[in-house]
């Protein structure tokens, strides 16, 4: 049996002994002292090393173990060295009271983890490189604060840390755990920080608390039933934690917190304004934004509950920069925003520029009285082209390239139209022709104008209407489609004048294209309007003085005229009683003769493509 | 129509002092438009555009009238010279024309195909170059000079708006200095080839000649027959001016897809009187520059010849229209310089109908009178205005020139109008209006749909409208549902967009037999994803706007093209569903589509747009939150109408969350009469929990 000098004493650092066995085992030799100060690995705490002096001889102790109540010093030898010979010996102190600091801040841990977390039962320690001490049981992670700070409350109050032997039994007595399998028949070492319940416990010691150190909890590591927690003295603390390739989840969670504590701290401090708090506390270069950054090392599997915790990191620091907000102190200013930060908008539709005109060509017709009606988009022929002084094959039909609705009764109908080639080609007597005579073929409406005589045979006088309606034309080209939109003026009364269609006219385009655009009439010639106008606006682009837009500062924009008397005739009113006024106009057209729309080409606005709809 | 009037060969016939820029827009305000002022060889060129109505001044005289009438009017003296129409155009001189009789012509026509024919002979005719000014002046007006023959026919047809041909007489002349020719109706299938080397099988009833043997020697009106052309050897000549049937000429130039500019002046119709000064003219004209000599008599063939007729027109009337009172003077002069004679007929002095007194409008005596008020105009038409028939086209003359820009602009003052509105189109501008704020775009698509979308969309072809004369394949039918235009706008959008959302509100056009369709105006909106509950909660917004009553189910029997889980039909007003996974195959789509679609004008109809007021409770509402285990699939519509109805203090129920089994309900507690208080509302809560559980299997989750 060795003798541990160590045991009681553990500040000796030289001594002599005597020298029981010296034996060759592989490259090295194995040395049993009669006593030693060498303390050998066990407990968690790692071996000492150092130099056994003898005459002929120097051995370098490399570690030492026990075997069988042996302490065996395993050397490397230089020289020779005897059974019963004397020796000097030395230990490496500087390693012996640098792992002795970290055995008792290990101890001092264990108390602060105790009285942090009571309950937990110490499974093991290490005192090494790494050192921890390990429980059954879990810790919240947001102990490790309150732990580092109960430890180095233990190490300021510099209480002494005794070690002494008791039997089993007293041991029991006074220690708060034992652990299991301990020899009844020897006494057994303990030690005891004052004030705390003392440990069984063979290793060195530090004499008081204070010699320790400064202790951080490097992390708490928690696994299915134990925890780690890792501890370091400070001035031997690594700085380079995230130099890791990986960073364990829980040290990250305990990072995270590290960094909350201090935020909250900071802010409870109150020297800054809450939004130059934010700024440091969550900006980019804050030291949440780098730990963030780093999640990255945090094995997959865990990240997304690691995104968890810095989620609630955030939303407390947030919330202390919140109420921080409510109470901050006068000079500063709480009703400060940045306005300057684009405004949250509501949901962003468009109309179509088609309706947009409609809309707005209505409101300004409905100002002096018009009204919207509608009227059919698909039309008979009679309505169309008949009524309106077009009888069958009149050349004026051709102004319109229309489109004809196949019809199972079109061949007789062919038939009937050879018959009347010879006839004259005014309108005989339109009101005489039979139903079945007038309503035979069908045409997609190639203007509004058929709402004219529909409008009259409501029979309700005076009239004044607008009718917007879907219109149809063979042709698409860059200012045609076949389809387009017209809207068609009617006003009849009697007694109506050139002067009101003109009046009319100017009110509608002053309100719509502004009061620097200037109308005129120009004499015309349309088969249902008799006189005629066409009815031009200056252009928008050069105000007259002529460009590529226009023909020589005029836009010509549709026709007008006073309705012909064949015309009110089919609609059922008397001419020499009744007269009046009307006009049809392209939406699209009067709608881009706006200045600045700078549409070019009219198929645009039927192309469906949301990235024109969208600039409306 | 346009034609182009150099401003020197205008000048031949008007004396003036006006500017061609004055005269360009004078003549725009009361006449003819001057689009704009071109440039030949240095000099200006009016480019004119001549309504259809108006072949009378489709020529260089026809617009020198007008400008004679409309120029000084602006304070600009003008001068109507060599009128064709005066007493000296009707001759021609015979020593220049040294006439011999050697040749004569056998000649048919039919007064309703050809009212007038003129013709004549010439002898020792040479075929050269037209001189300079003449090739100049055709030039400048756009017709390419030829030989002095057919330029000299050309010259006639600017000059006056009177069409002429030359025959080569020996080409058809059937016996030494004899000649037939017979002008009648084509028959179907006859073949000629024109001028221009084309050969023409005649659709029948075109106006032709023939040479006797059966032989077409001129498509009348359009164009002459090669067989019969000038040639350079040509010595004799036969100079030709006519005037057709207008419908035939414009009809042959439509079936045969050949359309000339004589063609298109004899289609508006001729002055038979313009011809005979026109055929003078170019007599002359040819003996001077062929060196020919007239060769045979006058031919001039006109058996029904014009009859001046008047129309008159009530002072009050012309005072109406114009809005201002007209002098009688100013009413004389303006129609006098246009070529017509007017009276003006005083009712007051009017014993007998047929001794009607008139008045000399330019005494002294009537000249500072301001016309009465029952004074009839009575205008005398000359033969080349035959467009004007009735009193408003008297008005239309007076007014143009007396100038549109001198009429005040006035607002109608009258009664009120009757004009009934149209119901739908306010709503449907409030609808848009907020589809527009709930973050929707409209478009507009075409009406029109292709035969490929009508069989993908699985449409009846035969109960839709389909275009006779299609512009193009994508064009033919008109759509009788708005889905398949929408739905391909989805698609094209999808190439450079994720998500889209899109409406439309359009007429679709149901068919019914021997009608018109049923134009029933209807909203579709259209949104990418499984967007069921967004479109059915627009429904219910559209619904509530109008005071439209829901009236929902799931639809009975598969509605076509839906998914038929995920479909709710909207009463008859429409539908909500997603576009099943075959539709979309076949039109490409490759992510979900959900589609609102009502019947705006059956909402209308429907609609109760009036509120009532409820009065505003005087006791605070209670709330609390139920939450049910529901057997899986239970529809939760129905469970919210029937634990809202449970009870009268219950005022409102709501979904407020759904997870896995459990529903929770948000349900509101109200009285009009007190406070309610635990034990109010206790009773109550148990009936709803007991309604739960008995009708639809539901039982309270207790926490």
């Amino acid at each position: 049996m060795t003798s541990l000098i160590y045991m009681t004493d553990s500040y000796k650092q030289e001594f002599t002994a005597r020298v029981v066995s010296c034996v060759k085992k592989g490259s090295g030799w194995e040395i049993v002292l009669d006593k030693t100060i060498f303390y050998p690995q066990g407990g968690g705490q790692p071996s000492d090393k150092g130099t056994i002096k003898g005459t002929h001889g120097k051995a370098t102790v490399k570690h030492v173990k026990m075997q069988s109540g042996e302490a065996i010093h395993e050397c490397s030898l230089e020289g020779a060295m005897g059974q019963g010979e004397s020796v000097e010996c030395a230990i490496d102190w500087h390693t012996r009271y640098h792992n002795m600091r970290v055995h008792s801040a290990g101890h001092i841990v264990h108390e602060a983890v105790i009285a942090t977390c009571p309950g937990l039962i110490p499974k093991k320690g290490d005192h090494g490189n790494n050192p921890y001490i390990e429980y059954l049981g879990t810790i919240p992670l947001d102990k490790k604060y309150p732990i580092e700070t109960k430890a180095n409350i233990i190490v300021q109050s510099n209480v002494p840390i005794k070690t002494e032997f008791v039997t089993l039994e007293a041991l029991k007595q006074r220690a708060a755990w034992t652990p299991e399998h301990l020899p009844a028949n020897k006494p057994l070492r303990i030690v005891e920080i004052q004030g705390y319940a003392p440990i069984p416990d063979g290793g060195t010691q530090v004499s008081r608390t204070a010699e320790v150190g400064m202790i951080t909890i490097v992390r708490l590591e928690n696994t299915e039933e134990s925890v780690r927690v890792y501890y370091a003295l400070q001035d031997t603390v690594q700085q380079e934690h995230f130099n890791e390739p990986t960073i364990t989840t829980p040290n990250f969670i305990g990072l995270l917190l590290e960094v909350q504590q201090d935020a909250l701290a900071i802010i409870e401090q109150g020297e800054k304004t809450p939004d130059q708090l934010r700024l440091e506390l969550m900006g980019g270069k804050s030291e949440l934004s780098k730990l963030t950054r780093q999640i990255r090392l945090v094995p997959v599997a865990d990240r997304a509950n690691v995104g968890v915790v810095v989620n609630e990191v955030k939303q407390s620091i947030e919330q202390a920069l919140g109420e921080k907000v409510s109470t901050s102190k006068p000079g500063f200013d709480s009703n400060w925003i940045d306005v300057t930060i684009p405004g949250k908008r509501p949901p962003e539709g468009h109309l179509h520029i088609v309706s947009q005109a409609i809309t707005e060509i209505t409101r300004i017709f409905e100002r002096i009285g018009f009204t919207r009606v509608r009227h059919p988009e698909v039309d008979w022929d009679w309505y169309a082209f008949e009524s309106l002084n077009m009888p069958p094959n009149h050349p004026a039909r051709d102004e319109w390239e229309t489109f004809f609705i196949e019809s199972p009764s079109l061949s007789s109908r062919g038939a009937k139209r050879r018959g009347d080639l010879s006839s004259s080609m005014g309108i005989a007597s339109p009101l005489e022709r039979s139903r079945n005579d007038k309503y035979k073929q069908i045409v997609l409406t190639p203007h509004t104008s058929n709402g004219q005589v529909r409008e009259m045979e409501k029979g309700k006088l005076p009239i004044r209407m607008i009718n917007i309606a879907k219109c149809y034309r063979r042709q698409s080209d860059v200012s045609h489609v076949p389809m387009f939109h017209q809207f068609e003026g009617l006003y009849v009364d009697k007694n109506v004048s050139i002067g009101d269609l003109k009046g009319v006219m100017d009110f509608f385009f002053k309100n719509y294209y502004g009061p620097d655009r200037v109308s005129r009439l120009r004499p015309f010639h349309f088969q249902f309007t008799e006189p005629s106008f066409e009815v031009d606006i200056n252009c928008g682009v050069c105000f007259g003085k002529g460009c590529k837009l226009c023909k020589d500062g005029w836009l010509e924009l549709g026709g007008s005229g006073m309705v012909h008397p064949n015309v009110l005739r089919a609609g059922g009113i008397d001419p020499n009683v009744y007269s009046g006024f009307a006009f049809g106009w392209g939406v699209e057209r009067t709608s881009m003769m706006k200045s600045g729309t700078k549409l070019d080409d009219v198929r645009l606005l039927y192309s469906n493509d949301v990235r024109f709809l969208e600039q409306f | 129509m346009n034609i182009l009037i150099p401003d020197n060969w205008l000048r031949e016939y008007l004396e003036t002092k006006a500017t061609p820029k004055q005269i360009k827009e004078y003549l725009s305000l009361c006449g003819p438009s001057v689009e704009r002022i071109l440039e030949a060889d240095g000099a200006p060129v009016y480019d004119v555009e001549i309504t259809t109505n108006r072949p009378d001044a489709m020529s260089v005289v026809g617009v020198a009238r007008e400008a004679a009438a409309i120029l000084p009017r602006f304070g600009i003296a003008a001068k109507l010279l060599q009128d064709p129409y005066s007493e000296k155009g009707l001759t021609f001189s015979a020593e220049k024309v040294k006439p011999s009789m050697s040749k004569t012509l056998t000649i048919k026509t039919d007064p309703i195909l050809n009212p007038r024919w003129t013709s004549i002979v010439f002898e020792n005719v040479t075929v050269k170059p037209s001189p300079d000014w003449l090739k100049k002046k055709l030039e400048a007006t756009g017709i390419r000079s030829l030989n002095n023959i057919i330029d000299s026919t050309n010259f006639l047809m600017r000059a006056y708006g009177q069409p002429a041909h030359a025959f080569d007489f020996d080409a058809i002349a059937d016996k030494p200095n004899h000649a037939t020719m017979i002008l009648r109706a084509s028959k179907k299938g006859e073949r000629l080839t024109t001028l221009d080397g084309k050969t023409h099988t005649l659709p029948g009833d075109d106006i032709v000649i023939e040479d006797g043997k059966g032989r077409l020697i001129d498509l009348c009106g359009v164009m002459g027959a090669q067989n019969s052309a000038i040639k350079a050897t040509t010595k004799t000549v036969i100079l030709f001016l006519q005037t057709y049937d207008p419908i035939r000429i414009k009809k042959s130039m439509m079936r045969l897809a050949h359309r000339t500019e004589a063609g298109g002046l004899f289609e508006k119709g001729i002055d038979s009187e313009l011809v005979l000064p026109a055929f003078f003219k170019g007599v002359e004209l040819i003996a001077e520059l062929s060196g020919g000599r007239v060769a045979s008599k006058v031919y001039d063939i006109y058996p029904k010849p014009y009859k001046p007729y008047t129309v008159s027109v009530a002072r009050t009337k012309i005072d109406a229209y114009i809005g201002t009172h007209l002098a009688d003077k100013e009413i004389v002069d303006i129609l006098t310089t246009l070529g017509f004679k007017c009276d003006i007929v005083i009712p007051g002095a009017c014993t007998e109908r047929s001794e009607r007194v008139t008045r000399n409008p330019s005494s002294p005596k009537s000249g500072s009178r301001l016309g009465g008020r029952d004074d009839i105009i009575r205008v005398t038409v000359p033969s080349f205005r035959r467009d004007v028939t009735i009193d408003v086209d008297i008005i239309e003359e007076l007014a143009r020139i007396y100038g549109y820009h001198n009429i005040t602009a006035t607002l109608p003052d009258t009664a009120p109008p009757m004009t009934g509105r149209d119901p739908v189109t306010p709503w449907e501008e409030d609808i848009k209006a907020r589809l527009r704020d709930w973050g929707y775009t409209e478009t507009y698509t075409y009406s029109m749909i292709s035969e490929e979308l009508m069989d993908i969309f699985g449409l009846d072809k035969t109960k839709a409208y389909k275009i006779a004369n299609p512009l193009s394949n994508e064009w033919i039918y008109m759509r009788p549902n708005l889905l398949p235009s929408v739905l391909q706008a989805v698609k094209e959008n999808l190439n450079y967009r994720n998500e889209v959302k899109l409406f439309e509100l359009s007429m679709v056009y149901q068919y019914r037999a021997n009608d018109l369709p049923i134009e029933q105006p209807t909203l579709i909106i259209v949104m990418t994803g499984e967007r069921f509950y967004e479109l059915k909660g627009i429904a219910e917004s559209i619904l509530d706007l109008l005071g439209a009553q829901m009236t929902g189910s799931r639809p009975v029997k598969n509605i076509n093209h839906f998914i038929p889980e995920r479909t709710f039909l909207l009463g008859d007003c429409g539908v909500v569903g997603e576009i099943n996974q075959d539709l979309r195959v076949m039109l490409g789509i490759k992510t979900p589509v959900t589609i609102l679609e009502l019947d705006v004008a059956k909402l209308v109809a429907d609609a109760k747009p009036q509120k009532t007021y409820i009065p505003i409770p005087k006791y605070p509402s209670s709330y609390e939150d139920l939450a049910f285990i529901l057997p899986p699939q239970t529809p939760v519509g129905p469970m919210i109408t029937a634990l809202k109805s449970t009870h009268p203090l219950v005022t409102d129920v709501s979904l407020l969350d759904q997870y896995e089994s459990t529903s929770t309900f948000h349900i509101t507690y109200l009285s009009p009469e007190k406070n309610l208080i635990t034990e109010d509302i206790h009773p109550v809560r148990e009936k709803l929990i007991a309604l739960a559980k008995q009708k639809f299997g539901a039982t309270l989750k207790t926490t």
